[in-house]
């Protein structure tokens, strides 16, 4: 953000669309999107379901590929999962493997660096500390809260030493408190890090009080609707960031993109099935 | 995935009765091993109906447990410890049988689950292959045993074709079907990782699978049994079965009997070994929950 | 395995559905037929396929086979329904006493780990050659899958749908049928299922082993006449019916619990 345009941007989505062939014919998830996320930006994306938010983190994940456009990652192309991004799944119960312990899970995630053993163990150690978690290598996920196991897939992202951390509705599956948790552990982390971070989310709140950009995706077909910039400041707060007022207009405006294509959209399509 | 499940043991330890969730601590082994052995009473009841229906209704064919027990304990167990109690009758036809099943399983084993990855990651060779793999899994094997005896004359080797050959079908067809049937959302998370193919193979996709690929082999430890006899019934000049018929020939009808309760202790532990090993690797499925899915 | 979403239903669709398979089976038998037309494979051991296709006309024509195999056949349905009406309602009973049910499993893991098939000698002493026999030594290998399944089925019943029939006060018997029952029936129909298949591998047994009547008998006379040809033909017929029978019961358990996903 602070870089400039001039810059290479860390993510450059350039006129991507996404569409699939389904029994009912050829169906848009994503349509001519266009966002350049800078170098340490935490950027929100929220939309209604159907938006395709989930589709575009996939596309910038490597682990889908874009029927067309490009998405460049420090300006290559990316084709397949890249090098220095890590992601971080909503289901942590299918993300973490629960046939290894929290080390191996962790391990694993450095396998492709070829490092050796110690490092690798140091960095176990430090990913797991940096979540809060400095005793917890020996466990195996499913001896673990749902909290707890979220924790260990972002330390597991944590370990690629990433310069961008993808995040797909990342505490859908979590208790409320346990959320906000993770929200500020997430905020701390993008800025002790210094990574970029790409969070997307379906709840409002979450989407603004996180980030510095929230973007506003519409559904059917899906497509960039609003790009919001958050002016926070760089610390949040549960309690005093949520009584800002300005916390509480962008939450509004938010809000109404998200909702409004709906009301004016489905109403008359559902009326008329 | 749209296949039912080709082979589910419905006494795979999936969510059954003994399937324990993240409940209460577990009470200690030994107190754990007294609750098995208490519930053996009604094993134990059907024996002794047994033991009392052939005291009260004797016949040549039908001789009581205690006298089987008996012929067992002079014909196959020594006070020789250095062979593990076991006489030398006892080496020589559970050895040969067993080396022969050993042979036999664990080949179908090293092929069908190799096959197997070939055939649940590959959408092309699972469509040309699917329909005559499970043409063979359905074939009653055991009917090629005349042509196995005439391909190999009686040798072990005709013993260890017809297992391999009864087994690595069900193998392979499980095998693929676990691959096929995994998570994808595992499948994301290790390419998202950049595992390689080694990796995401052997790291991955055999561990998620494996639940699958186990009840499949759990499955061919009882049929790999049953082909395992029947070999040696049909045509072999040692080995259990041998040692069966040739008591039932000799009008030896005590043997026979005790030939028959090393079958079944020999079957016991090997599917007792198997529940090990398979509670063993999949902890962390029971845990998890993810059993009954 | 098998190919899940159901493409366009264009004619090129079909040609492609089909040709995978076509594909396949004509791969296997392209080696089958190299193998034995190079000489690799002796003829008596693996006659080409052209001897055994012409073999299976030959088989079935000469009046014998058909009706032994329709002997087999029999046996095994007999074997298969005594076992069910039995063995279920059995499985349903102890399902239901808690205090049995852990000894019941310990009984049965014991008798299903004897390899049926080293009954047979016992089991021709005691009932002789006849089907009494085939169909005894075929309930005693498939009683035991079909009572564990029927007990697994009855575990995996959810207790707040026994709950909500115990809230509408409903009786004892009324749960069982309609909760427990309905709750347990894919689980039965799966060991069914397997069941099935491990009845025929006992029938045919004791048919190579000495039974009077059934299809194995024919396969074993023609092996002693040195007609290999006509054995791989009776072995690809059992396995074509094996594998029908197989599908249909597959099919029935997908049309009767359309609320079982298929993994």
């Amino acid at each position: 953000m602070n870089d400039g345009a001039t810059a290479v941007p860390a993510l450059d989505v350039a006129g991507v669309s996404k569409a699939y062939d389904t029994a009912s014919g050829r169906r848009i998830a994503l349509s001519e999107t266009s966002v350049r996320i800078e170098a340490g930006e935490f950027v929100s994306v929220v939309g209604p379901s159907g938006c395709g938010k989930s589709t575009l983190l996939m596309m910038m994940a490597g682990l889908l590929a874009p029927s067309e456009g490009e998405i460049r990652l420090d300006g290559r192309p990316i084709d397949g999962p890249p090098p220095g991004l890590a992601v971080v799944f909503q289901d942590y119960s299918r993300s973490l493997f629960p046939w290894m312990s929290v080390r191996r899970n962790l391990a694993l995630a450095a396998a492709s660096d070829k490092l050796p053993k110690e490092e690798v163990a140091r960095r176990v150690q430090h990913c797991l500390t940096a979540v809060g978690l400095p005793d917890a290598a020996d466990l195996r996920p499913y001896q673990m809260s749902g909290g707890m196991q979220q924790r260990v897939a972002i330390a597991r992202a944590l370990m690629v030493q990433p310069q961008v951390m993808l995040m797909d509705e990342p505490f859908a599956a979590v208790d409320a408190q346990t959320r906000a948790d993770l929200e500020d552990l997430v905020v701390r982390l993008g800025q002790e890090f210094g990574a970029t971070i790409v969070f997307v989310t379906h709840d409002i709140d979450e989407a603004v009080y996180v980030a510095d950009r929230v973007l506003v995706l519409a559904a059917g077909p899906g497509r960039l609707a609003a790009d919001i910039p958050v002016d926070l400041g760089s610390r949040r707060d549960q309690v005093e960031t949520k009584l800002d007022p300005e916390f509480a207009r962008l939450r509004s405006e938010v809000f109404q993109l998200v909702m409004r294509p709906r009301a004016i959209v489905d109403v008359p399509v559902s009326a008329s099935a | 995935m749209s296949s039912p499940a080709a082979v589910a043991d419905p006494a795979a330890p999936t969510g059954g009765p003994a399937a324990g969730g993240p409940g209460p601590a577990r009470p200690p082994r030994w107190r754990r091993a007294l609750t098995t052995l208490a519930d053996g009473w009604l094993l134990l009841a059907l024996l002794v109906v047994w033991e009392v229906w052939a005291r009260a209704d004797p016949s040549l064919f039908f001789p009581p447990l205690t006298k089987v027990l008996g012929e067992f304990g002079s014909v196959y167990l020594t006070s020789d410890p250095s062979t593990l109690f076991l006489s030398a009758g006892f080496w020589d036809n559970a050895g040969v049988s067993l080396a022969r099943f050993l042979q036999g399983w664990l080949g179908a084993i090293v092929v069908g689950v190799a096959a197997g990855l070939a055939l649940g990651r590959s959408r092309v060779l699972s469509r040309m292959y699917d329909p005559i793999v499970r043409f063979f899994m359905s074939m009653p094997k055991v009917a090629l045993l005349p042509v196995a005896v005439q391909i190999f004359g009686v040798t072990d080797a005709m013993n260890v074709f017809l297992i391999f050959l009864g087994t690595v079908w069900i193998i392979l067809v499980n095998t693929a079907d676990g691959i096929a049937g995994v998570d994808e959302s595992w499948v994301r998370s290790g390419r998202s990782l950049r595992l390689s193919r080694f990796a995401l193979f052997t790291r991955v996709l055999l561990p998620a699978a494996a639940p699958r690929i186990l009840a499949g082999i759990r499955v061919s430890v009882g049929t790999a049994l049953i082909l395992m006899i029947v070999s040696e019934l049909y045509a072999t000049t040692s080995g259990l079965g041998y040692q069966i018929v040739y008591a039932e020939r000799t009008f030896a009808y005590l043997e026979m009997w005790a030939g028959l309760v090393l079958v079944a202790l020999i079957g016991i532990a090997l599917n007792g070994a198997m529940s090990a090993v398979e509670r063993r690797l999949l902890r962390w499925e029971r845990r998890t929950g993810l059993a009954d899915l | 395995m098998s190919t899940a979403p159901a493409g366009p239903a264009t004619t090129e669709g079909r040609i492609a559905r089909l040709g995978y398979p076509v594909a396949g089976v004509a791969s296997v038998v392209a080696v089958w037929a190299l193998a034995s037309g190079l000489g690799l494979v002796a003829p008596e051991a693996l006659p080409g396929p052209l001897a055994v296709l012409a073999a299976i006309p030959q088989l079935l024509g000469d009046g014998e086979f058909l009706p032994e195999l329709g002997d087999t056949l029999w046996t095994w349905l007999v074997s298969l329904v005594l076992t069910t009406v039995v063995a279920v309602p059995v499985g349903l009973a102890v399902g239901s006493v808690p205090a049995a049910q852990r000894a019941t499993m310990v009984a049965v893991n014991a008798f299903r780990s004897v390899p049926s098939s080293a009954l047979i000698p016992i089991g021709i002493l005691i009932f002789g050659l006849g089907i009494t026999m085939k169909v005894a030594l075929a309930v005693y290998a498939i009683a035991w899958p079909i009572l564990i399944s029927t007990l697994y089925g009855v575990a995996s019943t959810e207790p707040m749908r026994i709950d909500a029939g115990r809230s509408m006060r409903w009786p004892w018997w009324r749960r069982q049928v309609f909760v427990v029952l309905p709750s347990a029936l894919p689980q039965i129909a799966t060991g069914i299922r397997i069941a099935a298949s491990v009845a025929l591998v006992v029938v045919v047994s004791t048919e190579l082993l000495g039974a009077s009547t059934g299809a194995g008998v024919v396969l074993v006379s023609y092996q002693q006449g040195l007609r290999p040809d006509v054995v791989y033909a009776g072995v690809l017929l059992l396995a074509a019916m094996g594998a029908i029978v197989y599908a249909l019961l597959a099919g029935l358990e997908r049309r009767l619990f359309t609320w079982v996903p298929h993994v």
